[in-house]
């Protein structure tokens, strides 16, 4: 009889810390399957040396909408503020451009997703 | 039979005691189970919403050669605020925390979101082009009643540009 009523009175507190923990599970398995589905690329960099433009283009090969205000954006090694500087969405496989100005002897290039995801490339063209 | 009735009443009495007694120590065990579990699910859930990234070139490591200071650009990757008073940074063996950091935050938020970066700035002498360098950081999560909650840490191969 004690062990009865004992099991009953504690059961609401058991099963409340088995959904914390069910919880807790369900969003890391959440958390790793859009890492594992969010992928961007750097398709092509670009610069012309007459007028300072630096040209990347990127693609987004995952599949999960990405907002383009997620990415940050290194440039020689620094950051550049503003990122890719646009609002809006990123959809996968989708091709996005940005053009920075003024930009001199550009040699690496970074671009920084959601959850830490990236791509660079040192491999700059002309043109 | 007066005698039966009493000790009948007596055993039942115990029986009433005993059985108390082994539920009042289920319900204190059950419950001491369930707190560890839910502190687990608690802790399990800090350390996984608190991420950050060290998000540097690694081949192209800013390192100001006049000055000794070497540059890490730190995402905010998880889904909680992080803490920049708690950042700890690790070049080449040499730990910095507090004073001996400058840390901004990049962009126009106040505190570090998710998704925002911060840059952190510290002196670490006589590193060199060419060689590969171990770099590490951590700090903490802050949950959403401003307490802290899990920590963040990532780790990066490096090699320095000089400026």
């Amino acid at each position: 009889m004690g062990m009865i009523t004992g099991l009953l009175l504690a059961q609401p507190s058991m099963d409340r810390a088995i959904e914390d923990m069910k919880d807790a599970r369900e969003s890391v398995a959440e958390e790793l399957t859009e890492i594992s589905s969010t992928r961007i690329s750097l398709v092509s960099v670009n610069y012309n040396n007459t007028t300072s433009v630096l040209n990347l283009t990127m693609e987004n090969d995952g599949s999960n909408v990405i907002p383009l205000e997620d990415f940050d954006l290194l440039l020689n090694g620094t950051y550049v503020s503003g990122g890719i500087g646009n609002t809006g969405y990123f959809y996968p496989g989708e091709i996005h451009s940005v053009s920075l100005s003024n930009v001199t002897d550009p040699r690496s290039v970074k671009i920084i997703g959601p959850w830490g995801i990236s791509d660079s490339t040192s491999n700059i063209g002309s043109g | 039979m007066a005698g039966s009735s009493i000790s009948e009443m007596i055993f039942f009495i115990a029986a009433i005691l005993v059985s108390s007694a082994v539920a009042i120590t289920l319900i204190g065990v059950i419950d001491n189970y369930a707190d560890q579990i839910s502190d687990e699910a608690s802790v399990m859930e800090g350390e996984m919403r608190s991420r950050m990234t060290i998000i540097n070139d690694p081949s192209y490591v800013v390192y100001d050669t006049s000055s000794s200071n070497l540059t890490f650009y730190l995402k905010n990757t998880g889904t909680s605020d992080l803490s920049m008073d708690d950042i700890v940074v690790v070049a080449n063996g040499t730990a910095k925390a507090g004073n001996d950091i400058r840390v901004t935050l990049m962009g126009t938020s106040s505190v570090w979101k998710p998704g925002g970066a911060v840059q952190v700035t510290f002196t670490v002498p006589n590193i060199v082009e060419g060689v590969d360098y171990n770099g590490w950081a951590t700090t903490s999560g802050i949950n959403e009643n401003g307490q802290i909650r899990g920590s963040a840490q990532d780790s990066i191969v490096f090699r320095i540009k000089g400026v």
